[in-house]
C-alpha cells in the first residue's frame, strides 16, 4: 500500500497578477498554453496552440452512435433569447425541469418532451418574450423593414422579418413552409388589433414555440465516403459546437460560416473550434459542465437546505456563493492555468467570497465578489472535495453524510458503479443500539460490517469518512458529538491520513482522468457511450494520460472525432413503450 | 414631532425567521454569468499575530446600585409631567438653557461598578482636588475607590438608559445592522493569555457584520475599518495578562448613524480592556470622556423631544445634569468641566479587520 | 352568471365582422357542448385524485383489525375519527413482484400506480393511473391536471407520462396560485365577461405550430417521433385550455377567486410541509370549485420522506432504518411520529373538503381522493400490505366509511377501481401478476 502524505511537492507557482480575470488576459493565456500540470503521472507538455490537423492521425476507427434531438435546457434557453433578441429581455417564469440521465441532464435533453403543464409555460414566456422584444431597444435590430403602416399588416415586411429572427432561432435558413405560416399569423393579429407590431410579437412567439426552436433538431445528411452512417450537415455542427463550447444558439459568424458548408471541412472545423476555444466564452460552457456533473441545479433551484438551529451560518446566499467558488475554481485550473484536471483534487487555491471567509474562517480583501485564495501548505483543506459545495450539496440537512458523500465520488468522479440497496434487507441487525455511536464511522459500522450491505457500502463510505472533518454545511470541526473524529482510509489500495490525503489519493488514482473523459463524453454528445466509440476513447485516454488530462484538448479530440461528427442514425423508440 | 418610538418599536419587535431556510422563494436561476474583471481589492489583511473583533453588544455599563438609588423616583417625560402639571413642557430642546427643569433628577447616592480610576484621583464632591469638578466617584467590586463614571450621575435615574430599556435595545441593534459597527484590533499577540506588549485599536466601520439564520454575529466575518481615518482611534499599547487585556490611553471616535440620529461618540483619554474568551469570543469595557456637547448632540438635539418622551426625561434638564456632573476637560477660566467619564461595556466575535 | 354569448354575436361584437381564419369549428363545437351543459346546470363534476405520504406505517397498528361499516379505527388511524365517514381504509393489498428486484422506495410505488412492476431502479413502462384518468376527463378544464408538493421539490412527483416525461409539482403556493388565478383565470364575480379576441388569435397562431410538429415528423427517427407526439399532445391542451378561457368564467354558485397565499416557507421541516400543504389545499379547493382541472396529485412527503422536526439531525426516512424497534413499545417511536404526522395531514386534507359547500352537499361529496404510500413498514421496505385509502363519495359512485380487507390481492386492484369509478373503460389493467380485471366491489355504490 502506498502511504500519500498529505503534502504534495508542487510546480512552483509564477508570482503575478494572475488572478485578474479579465476576459482579454484570460484568451491570452488559454491560447498560449499553460504552466503545465500539477498531479498525476507522466512528463508534463505544454499544449500546442491551436488544433492540428493530424489531431486524429493514429485514432482507431469510430462506429458512432444514434443521435436523438435533444431539448434546450433552462441556461441554454435563456442564453438563446439572449443572444438572438438582446441582453434586456428578461425571461420570467419557470421553464420545465430538465431530467437527469446517465448521470447527466445534457443526456436527460435527449429522452424529455414537453408536458401540458411545461407546454403552458414556454407559452407564457414566448408572449412575454416576444413582446419585449418587439417593444424594446432591440427592436431596429430585429426589424428589418418598416411597414406600409403601423396600424395594419404588410405581408412583405413580416416576411423579412420571420426570416431574419428565425434563422438565428431555429439555427438554420428557413424555408417557405416555415415562413409562410407565420406571415399568415402576423397578419391575422397585425388587422385584428390594428397594430402591424402586435402581429410580429404573435409571429415571434410562434417562432418560440417552435420544436425547431425548444428542440436541437440537428440535420444528418449521407455520410459520402460511408454507407452506414450520416454526418450531421454543416448547419447542424454550428449547433453542436456552440452549444457545446458556449452553451448557446451559434453566432453570426459561426452560422454563416456553417451556411457556406464551411463546418464539413476539417481545416475550417478546426479554426471556428480553435475561435471558439480561445473565446472567455469557453467558459460557460465548461461551468455547465460541472454544473452537471456536480449536480449543481439543486443548488440553483434552492433545493439544498439545513437545519436554522444547527446551522445558523448557513443560508442560500453562501451555497449559492460556495457553487460559484467552485465552478471559478475548476474553469481557473483547467482554462486559465491549462492544467491537468488530477490537480483539482489537490489544488490549494480556490476562490474565496465574504460569505464564504466566514466559514472557511480565512480574511478576504474584496469587499464584493470573489477573489482567488491560496490556503497555506499544511492547510486542513486541499481540492474540490473539501469545497462547501460538494460538502453541503452531499449531506442531509441535519447532518453530513459519508454514504451520499462517497457515492458521489464513486459514481461521478471514478465512473464506479454502486449498485442499489437490495430490496429485502433484514434490518433487525442494526437493533443493536449499544456501543459508541457518537460519530458517523460508529453509527454506519454496523453497515460495513455485515456482509450484505458492506459490498456496496465499503465502496462508499471510507471515502466519506475521510471529509468527515467537515460537517453537513461543509464547516470544519474535529470531533462530533464530543467524540474524536477519524479521518484516515483507503481508497483502491491507496492510504491517507485525512482529506488533504484523500484528495491526493485521488488525483493519484487511474481511474479519474478516465472517468473525466468517459464523462464529458456523454455530456458533450448528449447520449451513453456507443459500443464502436470504446476503442476510441481507450486511444485518448492513453494519450492523455502521458500529456496530461487537459481539457482543451479533450474538447478538441471528441468534436473533431466522428463521435461528434456523425451518427449511425436516428435513435429508435425503446422497446417496451405503451401508451 | 420626530417619533422616536415607532422606528424602536419596530426595531424591539425583532425578526421571524423560520425553522428551516428563511430565505423565502428563491430566485430563479439565471444564465451562468461570465466572468467580470475584478477591480483591484484595496487594503491591506491583518497579520498572523492579529486578533480582530466585531462588537456584537455596546452600551453603557450598569452599576449594581442600592435598590434606593433614585430616592425621589423616576424622572418624568414631558407627557408625564402634563399629567402631574397640567402643563406640557415646551420643546427646549434645541435651546436648553432657555428654561431649566428644576426637578430634574440625578443619581446621588453611591454606586458600585467595575472600572478605571481615569484620572487617578479618588473624587468626593465635598473635597474636590485641585482643577477638579466637585464629584463622586463610584466604587469598585472589591471596594477600589475612584472609579470614574460620571455619566451614570446623570442619566442614572431616567428610565429609558435602564438595563433592559430602549437605549439598550437599540444600542444593542445598532451594533449589528450597520448603524454603528465597531472594530477593535489587536496586534502584536505572540500568546493569547500572557503578552507583555499588544497593541490596540478601535474603528467604526461601514460594513455590516455578517449575521446567521438565528439573528446573531457568526464569527470570521471580514470587515473593512471606516474609510474615514478619523473614525480609527490612536493605538495604544497594553499588557495581557491572564487572557485580559488593559491598555490606554487612546482618543476613540465611533460613528452613529441609528434612526434619526446621525453623529459621532468621541470618547477621550479612553482605556480599553478586552476579555479574551477560550471559544475565540470577547469581552470588556471601553472608558472614556465623553464631552456633554456630544452626548447632548446624541440625546437632546437629534432624538429630540420624542426621544426625551420615549426615553422619560426633560433635554433642558438633561442638559443641565450633563453639564453639573461633567468631570473631565476641565475650563481653568470657567472653572467648569466639559466632558463626563463613562464606561461602555461589549461583547464582540472574531473578525478580520482590514485597513 | 349565464354565458348567452352565441357565436355570431361574438364574432360580430368584437371582430367587426371581418372575416378571420380561425379554428372555429372546434369553438363552435365547445360552446355548444360541454359549455352548456354546465350551464343548463347539469351534473357538477367528479373529480380524481391523489395524496401520498412516504414511508408508509407499522401494518399492526395501522390495519383496523375488524372489517365493514362498523369497524374501529386502528391506533395509527385515529387522526381520521373526524372525518372516517367520509373515507374508506382499504388493507392488505401487494405489490407482486414476479421475482423482480425490489428496488427500495421505487419499485413498489411505480407498479402500484402504472400497474406493471418494471425491471429497471426507477424505471416506469406505462403511464400513471392519473394521467390515464386525466387524459379521459381532462380535456374540458383549463389544466389537465394539476400536482403539487408540499415538499419544495418539483421532481418529487408520481404523476407519469411516459419513462422520460414526469409531470413536476408545483411547489410554490404563491406561484400556484398566479398560475391559477392569475391572468389567465375568467373570475365569475368580476363583471360582465367579454371574450378576448386575443385568446382566439393565440389559438389560431398555434396551428402554425402543429404545422411545424406535422413537417418533422416525417424527419425524425421513432424515438424522437414519439416525443414529438406529446409536443403535440401539450399544444392541443393549451388549445383546450384556451377554448376554456373564452367560453368564459365557470357557471357555478360555489366558485369564487381565493385570497393570495402569504408567506410561504419551503421546506422539509414539519412546520414547514405541513403550512405548505395547508397553503396548497386552499388553493386546491378554490380551483375544483370554478372546475379549473378536475385531476389533481398532492404529495405530503417524498417516497423517502426528507420530513424531520427543526433542530434534528435525522429525517423520517433515516429513522426508519435507523431507529431501532422500541422493546416495549413495539413500534419506533421517532419514526412513528412521522406517520401519525402524515395521517393528522390527511386527515385534514378531507376535513378541509368536506368543509367546503358545492351544490347540495359538500366539495368532497363530488371527489374520489386515492391515499397512498410507497411501503407499509418502511424499515424493511415492505411493499406487501400496502395501506390505501379513499375520501370522498366520487358523485354518489362509491360509499364510504368502510374498512375493506383485501389480503394478498394486488395493489393494482386499486388504479383499476379508480379508473372504473372515474368512468373509464378498462376491463382489466396491468401486466403480470399485477394483472386484474375485478374492481374493488365493496365500495362501489
Amino acid at each position: 500500500m502506498r502511504r500519500i502524505r498529505g503534502e504534495m511537492v508542487r510546480s512552483p507557482r509564477r508570482a503575478g497578477l494572475r488572478w485578474l480575470l479579465v476576459p482579454a488576459l484570460v484568451a491570452a493565456i488559454g491560447c498560449g498554453g499553460g504552466g503545465g500540470s500539477t498531479g498525476g503521472g507522466g512528463t508534463p507538455t505544454t499544449p500546442p496552440p491551436g488544433t492540428p490537423p493530424d489531431l486524429l492521425a493514429d485514432a482507431p476507427a469510430i462506429e458512432p452512435g444514434t443521435a436523438a434531438m435533444r431539448r434546450l435546457t433552462e441556461v441554454q434557453y435563456k442564453a438563446s433569447i439572449a443572444d438572438v433578441l438582446g441582453d434586456d429581455v428578461v425571461v420570467g417564469g419557470r421553464v420545465e425541469l430538465d431530467d437527469r440521465r446517465d448521470g447527466f441532464l445534457a443526456v436527460g435533453s435527449s429522452f424529455v418532451s414537453v408536458t401540458p403543464a411545461g407546454f403552458e409555460q414556454y407559452d407564457g414566456i414566448a408572449r412575454s418574450v416576444a413582446e419585449q422584444a418587439i417593444r424594446g431597444s432591440q427592436r431596429a435590430a430585429l426589424v428589418p423593414c418598416e411597414p406600409v403602416a403601423a396600424t395594419g399588416a404588410d405581408d412583405a415586411c413580416a416576411r423579412e422579418f420571420v426570416r431574419q429572427v428565425g434563422r438565428r432561432l431555429l439555427r438554420r435558413p428557413l424555408d417557405d413552409g416555415d415562413v409562410e405560416s407565420r406571415v399568415v399569423v402576423a397578419r391575422e393579429t397585425a388587422s385584428e388589433l390594428g397594430s402591424f407590431d402586435a402581429g410580429l410579437e404573435a409571429a415571434l412567439a410562434t417562432l418560440l414555440l417552435s420544436p425547431e426552436f425548444l428542440f436541437r433538431i440537428e440535420a444528418t445528411e449521407p455520410d459520402p465516403g460511408r454507407s452506414d452512417r450520416e454526418r450531421y450537415s454543416s448547419v447542424a455542427m454550428a449547433s453542436r459546437l456552440s452549444y457545446l463550447l458556449w452553451n448557446t444558439t451559434p453566432d453570426e459568424e459561426l452560422l454563416a460560416a456553417a451556411e457556406r458548408d464551411e463546418l464539413l471541412d476539417d481545416a475550417s472545423l478546426a479554426a471556428h473550434l480553435d475561435r471558439m476555444l480561445d473565446s472567455p466564452r469557453l467558459e460557460d460552457g465548461v461551468r455547465v459542465f460541472f454544473d452537471d456533473q456536480y449536480g449543481f441545479d439543486q443548488i440553483a433551484q434552492g433545493l439544498v437546505r439545513k437545519d436554522a438551529t444547527l446551522f445558523p451560518a448557513f443560508s442560500q446566499a453562501l451555497i449559492r456563493d460556495a457553487r460559484e467558488q467552485t465552478l471559478l475554481t475548476a474553469t481557473d485550473h483547467l482554462l486559465t492555468e491549462d492544467a491537468d484536471y488530477r490537480g483539482l483534487f489537490t489544488t490549494r487555491r480556490l476562490f474565496m467570497s465574504r460569505t464564504l471567509g466566514v466559514v472557511y474562517q480565512v480574511p478576504v480583501l474584496s469587499p464584493a465578489g470573489f477573489e482567488p485564495h491560496d490556503l497555506p501548505s499544511g492547510s486542513d483543506r486541499a481540492g474540490i472535495l473539501t469545497h462547501l459545495s460538494l460538502l453541503a450539496l452531499y449531506s442531509q440537512p441535519g447532518r453530513s453524510s459519508p454514504t451520499l458523500r462517497g457515492k458521489f465520488v464513486r459514481e461521478v468522479l471514478l465512473c464506479q458503479d454502486v449498485p442499489p440497496p437490495p430490496g429485502n434487507i433484514d434490518f433487525s441487525m442494526f437493533e443493536d443500539q449499544s456501543g459508541d455511536r457518537r460519530t458517523a464511522r460508529d453509527r454506519l459500522r454496523a453497515h460495513n460490517d455485515n456482509q450484505a450491505c458492506a459490498g456496496c457500502h465499503a465502496l462508499m463510505d471510507p471515502i466519506g469518512f475521510g471529509l468527515e472533518n467537515m460537517d453537513s454545511m461543509g464547516a470544519w470541526r474535529a470531533s462530533e458529538n464530543g467524540a474524536e473524529i477519524d479521518p484516515s482510509g483507503q481508497l483502491n489500495g491507496t492510504s491517507y491520513d485525512d482529506a488533504v490525503g484523500l484528495g491526493a489519493a485521488m488525483a493519484g488514482d487511474p481511474l479519474v482522468g478516465p472517468c473525466l473523459v468517459q464523462s464529458f463524453f456523454r455530456f458533450a454528445l448528449g447520449r451513453e457511450i456507443a459500443p464502436g466509440e470504446r476503442a476510441f476513447l481507450d486511444w485518448m485516454n492513453a494519450r492523455l494520460s502521458e500529456r496530461g488530462y487537459h481539457l482543451r484538448e479533450i474538447i478538441r479530440l471528441i468534436v473533431m472525432s466522428d463521435a461528434f461528427r456523425s451518427t449511425s442514425g436516428p435513435r429508435a423508440a425503446a422497446g417496451e413503450a405503451r401508451s | 414631532m420626530r417619533r422616536w418610538i415607532a422606528p424602536l418599536m419596530v426595531v424591539l419587535a425583532g425578526c421571524g425567521g423560520g425553522s428551516g431556510s428563511a430565505d423565502g422563494p428563491q430566485s430563479l436561476p439565471t444564465a451562468t454569468p461570465a466572468v467580470a474583471p475584478s477591480p483591484t481589492p484595496r487594503g491591506e489583511l491583518p497579520r498572523a499575530d492579529s486578533l480582530g473583533f466585531v462588537f456584537t453588544s455596546f452600551g453603557f455599563d450598569y452599576p449594581t446600585s442600592a435598590p434606593d438609588a433614585c430616592p425621589l423616583g423616576w424622572n418624568l417625560s414631558p407627557r408625564e409631567q402634563q399629567v402631574q402639571t397640567g402643563v406640557l413642557p415646551p420643546d427646549d430642546c434645541q435651546d436648553p438653557e432657555a428654561n431649566v427643569d428644576p426637578d430634574f433628577l440625578t443619581l446621588g447616592t453611591p454606586a458600585v461598578i467595575e472600572g478605571f480610576d481615569l484620572d487617578g484621583i479618588a473624587s468626593a464632591r465635598n473635597a474636590p482636588v485641585g482643577s477638579e469638578c466637585a464629584h463622586d466617584d463610584f466604587t469598585g467590586p472589591s471596594g477600589e475607590p475612584g472609579i470614574d463614571y460620571q455619566l451614570w450621575r446623570a442619566i442614572g435615574c431616567i428610565r429609558g438608559f435602564q438595563e433592559g430599556g430602549i437605549v439598550q435595545n437599540v444600542q444593542d441593534d445598532a451594533v449589528v445592522d450597520g448603524s454603528m459597527t465597531i472594530l477593535v484590533e489587536l496586534r502584536g499577540v505572540d500568546d493569547r493569555v500572557n503578552d507583555d506588549e499588544v497593541e490596540v485599536q478601535v474603528f467604526a466601520s461601514a460594513d455590516l457584520p455578517p449575521i446567521g439564520s438565528d439573528q446573531q454575529v457568526l464569527p470570521y466575518g471580514t470587515l473593512n475599518v471606516h474609510p474615514d481615518a478619523r473614525f480609527h482611534s490612536e493605538v495604544a499599547t497594553g499588557r495581557l495578562v491572564d487572557g485580559v487585556l488593559t491598555a490606554g490611553p487612546m482618543d476613540i471616535l465611533l460613528r452613529l448613524n441609528i434612526q434619526i440620529v446621525k453623529s459621532e461618540l468621541p470618547l477621550r483619554d479612553a482605556w480599553v480592556k478586552v476579555r479574551l474568551l477560550p471559544d475565540g469570543a470577547a469581552s470588556g469595557q471601553i472608558h472614556g470622556y465623553w464631552p456633554v456637547e456630544a452626548a447632548y448632540e446624541v440625546f437632546g438635539r437629534q432624538a429630540g423631544y420624542a426621544g426625551a418622551d420615549a426615553l422619560a426625561y426633560t433635554c433642558t434638564g438633561l442638559y443641565a445634569a450633563l453639564k453639573s456632573h461633567a468631570d473631565g476637560d476641565y475650563d481653568p477660566a470657567s472653572g467648569t468641566c466639559g466632558s463626563l467619564s463613562a464606561i461602555y461595556q461589549f461583547t464582540a466575535q472574531p473578525a478580520f479587520v482590514v485597513k | 352568471m349565464t354565458r348567452a354569448i352565441s357565436r355570431r354575436t361574438f364574432l360580430r361584437g368584437t371582430v367587426g365582422g371581418a372575416a378571420i381564419s380561425v379554428g372555429l369549428p372546434l369553438l363552435d363545437c365547445f360552446l355548444t357542448g360541454n359549455g352548456d351543459a354546465l350551464a343548463d346546470g347539469g351534473a357538477l363534476p367528479v373529480r380524481f385524485g391523489t395524496w401520498f405520504w412516504g414511508c408508509g406505517m407499522n401494518p399492526d397498528r395501522w390495519i383496523p383489525a375488524v372489517e365493514g361499516p362498523d369497524y374501529e379505527l386502528s391506533p395509527e388511524l385515529q387522526a381520521l375519527a373526524p372525518v372516517k365517514q367520509h373515507v374508506n381504509v382499504i388493507s392488505g393489498l401487494n405489490t407482486i413482484l414476479d421475482g423482480r428486484a425490489n428496488y427500495p422506495h421505487s419499485t413498489g410505488i411505480l407498479a402500484n400506480i402504472t400497474g406493471t412492476v418494471s425491471g429497471t431502479e426507477g424505471g416506469v413502462s406505462a403511464p400513471s393511473v392519473d394521467v390515464l384518468i386525466s387524459r379521459e376527463i381532462g380535456k374540458t378544464t383549463r389544466f389537465r391536471s394539476i400536482e403539487m408538493a408540499a415538499t419544495g421539490r418539483p421532481t418529487q412527483t408520481y404523476s407519469i407520462e411516459s419513462e422520460a416525461v414526469r409531470n413536476a409539482s408545483a411547489v410554490s403556493p404563491l406561484e400556484l396560485y398566479a398560475r391559477i388565478f392569475g391572468a389567465g383565470f375568467a373570475d365569475p364575480n368580476a363583471g360582465s365577461f367579454v371574450p378576448d379576441p386575443r385568446l382566439v388569435l393565440r389559438r389560431s397562431a398555434l396551428s402554425a405550430i402543429k404545422d411545424d410538429v406535422a413537417r418533422l415528423e416525417g424527419r425524425l427517427g421513432s424515438h424522437d417521433r414519439q416525443r414529438l407526439d406529446q409536443y403535440l399532445t401539450a399544444i392541443r391542451q393549451l388549445e383546450l385550455q384556451l377554448d376554456v378561457s373564452l367560453s368564459g368564467p365557470p357557471d357555478l354558485d360555489a366558485c369564487r377567486k381565493p385570497p393570495a397565499p402569504r408567506g410561504e416557507d419551503l421546506g422539509t421541516d414539519l412546520p414547514q410541509t405541513r403550512a405548505t400543504h395547508e397553503m396548497m389545499t386552499e388553493l386546491l379547493v378554490f380551483a375544483l370549485l370554478c372546475d379549473q382541472t378536475r385531476v389533481f396529485n398532492m404529495l405530503f412527503s417524498w417516497s423517502l420522506s426528507e420530513l424531520r422536526l427543526p433542530g434534528a439531525e435525522i429525517n423520517h426516512h433515516q429513522l426508519t432504518h435507523d431507529e431501532g424497534v422500541d422493546q416495549d413499545l413495539g413500534y419506533q417511536p421517532r419514526a412513528t411520529e412521522f406517520a401519525l404526522a402524515s395521517m393528522d395531514a390527511w386527515a385534514g386534507f378531507v376535513a378541509r373538503l368536506a368543509a367546503e359547500p358545492e351544490g347540495a352537499g359538500s366539495l368532497l361529496d363530488g371527489c374520489l381522493v386515492m391515499a397512498h404510500s410507497d411501503s407499509s413498514f418502511a424499515k424493511s421496505h415492505d411493499v406487501n400490505k400496502i395501506p390505501f385509502m379513499t375520501a370522498g363519495r366520487a358523485g354518489g359512485r362509491i360509499r364510504t366509511g368502510l374498512h375493506v380487507a383485501l389480503p394478498g390481492e394486488p395493489a393494482s386492484r386499486m388504479g383499476l377501481t379508480m379508473q372504473q369509478v372515474m368512468g373509464l373503460q378498462v376491463g382489466d389493467w396491468g401486466t403480470g401478476s399485477m394483472q386484474v380485471n375485478r374492481a374493488i366491489d365493496a365500495i362501489l355504490a
